[in-house]
């Protein structure tokens, strides 16, 4: 009787890691969602930048993209690629020496550029038009800097969150928000009354992260791809549909 | 059971990191740093919203409270029902309602900046409470007051004005001081209507010099801002009660 639940419970551990992995040759995307417009899930699949990007990727590498929304810390401590519950991770991860510790990066694939975004009706095309005008910036942040250092005459008013933010520029209270390019961008794209009008570059950006052994060649085909998608357009398609 | 006190107060002297807590609250560069704009800016600020606030909720309480007390049904349906929701509301959502809220529903943005939606929150608020104590004074004034002063030929709105009321706010001062004093330290929460460096007050002055500089010493000054400024206050209580027991006997 015990060999038979022996045998049970074997039968049932490998019928679970056959579902897990899905098709033997899917590349299994580890990410953190919902981060819009980088990850997210739309009427139960897995979509965003990073995901498409990811799909794309695969593609050229004649692969399925499964994806495993597993969080943020297994990702960036290496946990989950080491593990084996996916190869690769994409989650808005930003490219640091401390990370590199535990994990390897791909090329670059996005720069986290500060960005301005405006309420349509204010008329605002730029910086400079916010000269007596309201500024929204998050407190303590690249962006507050930024809009310090480069202050057009606006008054800067910081807030505790994004949530905050978005809220007083609904209320008219603020006539545009200047921070990360990701939070404007998804405002952007949900809300017809706003847009983004300028970026400012950072030396910020995100990476695909790997295991730090035994994915020399998973990597080096990545970038790769990564490459090819950026010379054939496909990388700027991308882009635009999401920023 | 003074022995077991002082076995503790040991205790607790002698198990904290005194060293710890004197550089992460006690730090005097930093200290030093924050002068002036603590007091010219942050203490400033913090004075403004409260008195601007406490003006706005005091009259609107005063009408609140004669709602309340009005022959008039709807009236004091709809002053109880004003004093049972600000009450009962966190004053943060209060402010944010306020704040984001009113411009969102009406397309009016409220004017003064921080400083006008922030007094205009917190005397909403005030209000509510500010209510039920003057109600509760108006009504420790003996009957015979208000019946002396009908049949000397005063109509109950004079009445009111030169008769009640007067002795009502006598009555009051304490505990109106009190709703002051809670004021003070309602203005920390303002700060989620976004601030600009000049519109700071205390607490959010402190949060800002603590992320800077990462360091817990920014909390220790200006909590003691805050007793500089309440200590006085709820000295001056403690003086007008007394005062009043006094003149009772």
């Amino acid at each position: 009787m015990k060999r038979f639940k022996y045998a049970l419970a074997a039968l049932l551990g490998s019928a679970l890691v056959a579902s897990a992995c899905g098709g033997s040759d899917a590349l299994v995307l580890c990410t953190d969602a919902p981060y819009p417009p980088m990850e997210m899930e739309i009427d139960g699949e897995f979509t965003g930048f990073d995901i498409e990007l990811m799909r794309a990727i695969a593609d050229e590498l004649g692969r399925e993209l499964e994806v495993n929304n597993i969080g943020f810390d297994p990702i960036t401590s290496g946990l989950a690629m080491e593990s084996g519950e996916c190869e690769i991770a994409a989650a808005s991860i930003t490219i640091t020496e401390e990370r590199e510790q535990n994990i390897d990066f791909s090329d670059p694939y996005f720069t986290a550029d500060q960005s301005l975004l405006v309420a349509l009706d204010s008329g605002i095309t730029n910086l400079a038009g916010f000269a007596g005008k309201n500024l929204g910036v998050q407190t303590g942040t690249t962006g507050e800097m930024y809009a310090n250092e480069n202050d057009p005459g606006a008054t800067i008013i910081s807030f505790e969150n994004p949530g905050d933010i978005f809220t007083a520029l609904a209320a008219g209270e603020i006539e545009g928000v200047l921070q990360d390019i990701v939070p404007n961008a998804d405002y952007a794209l949900n809300n017809d009354d706003a847009e983004i009008v300028e970026t400012y570059p950072t030396n910020e950006s995100y990476g695909f992260a790997v295991a730090e052994e035994g994915s020399e060649d998973l990597l080096a085909d990545v970038n790769e791809a990564l490459a090819t998608l950026r010379d054939n357009g496909t990388y700027d398609q991308i882009y635009n549909d999401w920023f | 059971m003074y022995g077991l006190l002082v076995l503790v107060a040991i205790a607790l002297i002698f198990f904290a990191d005194w060293e710890q807590i004197g550089e992460s609250f006690f730090n005097v560069e930093i200290m030093r740093d924050m002068f002036p704009e603590v007091v010219t800016i942050a203490a400033r600020n913090t004075i403004v919203y409260t008195a601007l606030a406490f003006a706005l909720g005091m009259i609107w309480a005063l009408a609140l409270a004669l709602m309340k007390l009005s022959s008039v049904r709807p009236y004091r349906w709809f002053a109880m029902g004003y004093i049972e929701l600000f009450r009962g509301l966190p004053a943060l959502i209060t402010i944010i309602l306020v704040g984001f809220g009113l411009p969102l529903a009406f397309g009016w943005r409220i004017p003064g900046g921080t400083l006008g939606k922030g007094a205009i929150g917190l005397g909403i608020v005030a209000a509510a409470y500010m209510a039920e104590t003057i109600r509760a004074g108006i009504q420790a004034v003996p009957r015979g007051q208000m019946e002396a002063a009908r049949s000397l030929g005063m109509s109950p709105g004079t009445a009111m004005t030169y008769i009640i009321l007067p002795q009502a706010f006598r009555i009051i001062i304490p505990p109106l001081t009190n709703e002051l004093v809670l004021l003070i330290k309602d203005t920390s929460l303002l700060f989620v209507l976004g601030s600009t460096p000049q519109s700071k007050e205390l607490t959010k002055f402190a949060r800002d010099v603590m992320a800077a500089k990462v360091n817990a010493t920014p909390l220790t000054v200006v909590a003691v801002m805050y007793l500089i400024i309440t200590l006085p206050l709820t000295y001056l209580v403690r003086r007008l009660e007394r005062k009043a027991e006094a003149e009772k006997r």
